[in-house]
């Protein structure tokens, strides 16, 4: 189940396709046009929108520089700003969509503006000629079994001009009253927005009797979510202490029968490697005395290697993973990575003359020979080094919805 | 009239018709090709978009529009990147050094045609902070103009096709490039 962003123009939807953490500190965030080379006149204002200080995306969601890939052009105005979070946040609990529904999938369409300091959704203007352009689409959708929403600031004046969109409009005063509006991550969350059926302020609702009432109401709605959300926390973080337990567990290395519930946690890579790095590539470099670092999953990356010093290197996979696959990058190699217990050996070449970059895709369902030979096969194909990006769309044809995994490691 | 003055007649007649043809051809190539100083001084500050091709093309074919163009653009340059003596011509730069400008070649991680080219201006100028950055390759008879968005923290950002003429002439170490 994806979420499909779209950002509701006066020319009509535009897709959000695809967020890229660029994550280097030289290179501005930007907003390119369906992949191509061709940025946006907004890429200035997105960067500032993500930028620490001037912006909200690198406090909320970490990373240096992101590029964000759109269906369409948005020439000016800041009301791509709500869109472009969402889209940010969703894409940080691996739901956002590209831009094509598919069966299952949700679609948000999106405008506003929003307050960085107190992350208030601000009203823009044209809201009305925007609903009016999108609202072909949205019947579409609608009449193809998709769940849309339409988000847009709270509207004082509009309400007879916003009657007819009122089925599937939702005006949020922040970002908070956005989120409770997505589809849920996790079955906790998924709780959590069942229980809120109403919007948040439903356009029949509106008017300057009720005003008063209906704010009380959404006060009373925002508190519960609020403590809501500080329980889902509270649960979490007794999980991950949970998890952190067994992980410890595991490095005691005594504890075989712990390993076999290990597996339960998200996936990470344990690296066993030594204190210090000598020049020379000295056979016996594993022979001392080894540290044991675990490398958790940050934006579907692991954090890089350096080969000098790695000597073994074990990918934990989640619990009902029953094949990982592993492609590396240049070379265009599909390793299936054989399992020892609980994990899944990565063998590391002895020598290496640049950077191995490769790709680990952790299956629930293992793919048959044939699968693997036709897989093989049309990774070959591909023009160029194996990215996300160019895979991507051999394994969607294939069926496989995996997340793919990404790690480096590096020569000096 | 016999066959060898009728063939004859034949013969002049198509030369004449090849003749007014080529001078037709001669006109048509003139007329496209002329380019006037205005025109030179409206593609160097890229005001008309609409002629960048044909100036371009003249400023390559025609030697006195190059060096008309040159001689505009060593009078209105606020920076210059000379050749790059240290780079191996064999492989891309990733970086380029001009007199108070850098320029950054980075790889895209998804797209692999794509390049990052990030400008950075040392002591910058008003118009570098509010208009667009125009800079200018220059390389042999081959000349492109590039123009990058105004400056935010004291750099600007494009976003360029590997394979596309603008990198190919900011990447080589054998180009001169103009900041106005």
């Amino acid at each position: 189940m994806k979420c499909h962003v779209f950002i509701a123009t006066t020319q009509g939807l535009v897709a959000v396709q695809d967020i890229e953490l660029i994550d280097d500190p030289d290179v501005m965030s930007l907003v390119c046009l369906n992949g191509t080379a061709q940025s946006l006149n907004i890429s200035n204002a997105y960067h500032s929108f993500v930028k620490k200080g001037s912006g909200i995306i690198q406090k909320d969601f970490n990373g240096q520089s992101y590029r964000i890939d759109v269906s369409g052009s948005i020439d000016h105005g800041n009301s791509w700003q709500l869109g472009f979070y969402i889209a940010h946040f969703l894409e940080s609990i691996d739901l956002l969509g590209d831009g094509v529904p598919n069966e299952n999938d949700h679609v948000l369409c999106l405008t506003g503006e929003i307050n960085i300091k107190d992350k208030s959704v601000k009203n823009v203007a044209h809201i009305t000629t925007k609903l009016a352009l999108a609202q072909n689409q949205i019947l579409t959708w609608q009449n193809s079994g998709f769940d849309v929403k339409f988000l847009l600031p709270v509207q004082e004046k509009l309400t007879e001009e916003l009657e007819p969109y009122k089925p599937y409009c939702i005006q949020v005063a922040d970002l908070e009253q956005a989120k409770l509006n997505l589809p849920a991550a996790n079955k906790e969350v998924i709780k959590s927005t069942h229980l809120i059926k109403q919007p948040v302020i439903n356009l029949a609702k509106v008017s300057t009797q009720n005003y008063i009432a209906q704010n009380i109401k959404t006060l009373l709605l925002i508190v519960f979510s609020v403590l809501l959300l500080l329980f889902i926390i509270n649960l979490q973080t007794n999980l991950d202490k949970e998890s952190q337990q067994k992980v410890a567990l595991f490095e005691d290395g005594n504890h075989q029968e712990n390993q076999v519930n290990l597996a339960n946690v998200s996936p990470y890579l344990i690296a066993y490697v030594r204190e210090k790095t000598y020049l020379n590539t000295d056979e016996k470099k594993c022979a001392e005395p080894l540290s044991k670092n675990k490398l958790d999953l940050i934006n579907g990356r692991f954090k890089t290697l350096a080969h000098a010093k790695l000597c073994q290197l074990l990918f934990i996979a989640p619990e009902n993973t029953k094949q990982v696959l592993m492609f590396t990058r240049y070379k265009k190699e599909l390793i299936n990575l054989k399992p020892e217990k609980n994990n899944w050996p990565i063998t590391i070449p002895s020598n290496l003359n640049n950077d191995l970059y490769y790709l680990l895709l952790p299956l629930s369902t293992a793919l048959t020979d044939a699968q693997i030979v036709a897989l093989n096969y049309e990774i070959k194909q591909i023009k160029g080094p194996i990215t996300v990006a160019s895979i991507s769309p051999i394994l969607k044809r294939l069926s496989i919805n995996t997340r793919l995994l990404q790690h480096k490691i590096m020569t000096f | 009239m016999n066959s060898e003055q009728q063939s004859c007649n034949n013969s002049l007649a198509e030369q004449v018709y090849i003749a007014h043809q080529h001078q037709k051809q001669i006109h048509e190539t003139q007329n496209h090709s002329v380019v006037l100083f205005g025109d030179l001084f409206a593609y160097l500050f890229a005001k008309d978009k609409a002629n960048t091709l044909k100036i371009e093309l003249a400023i390559k074919q025609n030697l006195n529009t190059r060096k008309q163009y040159l001689m505009l653009l060593e009078q209105y340059q606020f920076a210059k990147s000379d050749y790059q003596a240290a780079a191996s011509s064999e492989h891309d730069l990733n970086e380029r050094f001009g007199e108070g400008f850098t320029l950054k070649f980075k790889a895209t991680k998804k797209h692999v045609d794509q390049i990052y080219v990030i400008l950075m201006i040392e002591h910058s100028a008003e118009h570098h902070q509010t208009d667009e950055i125009i800079l200018h390759c220059q390389l042999n008879e081959q000349v492109k103009r590039v123009q990058f968005p105004n400056l935010i923290d004291g750099r600007s950002q494009l976003i360029l096709e590997q394979e596309s003429p603008e990198y190919q002439l900011l990447s080589n170490a054998n180009a001169k490039i103009f900041l106005l």
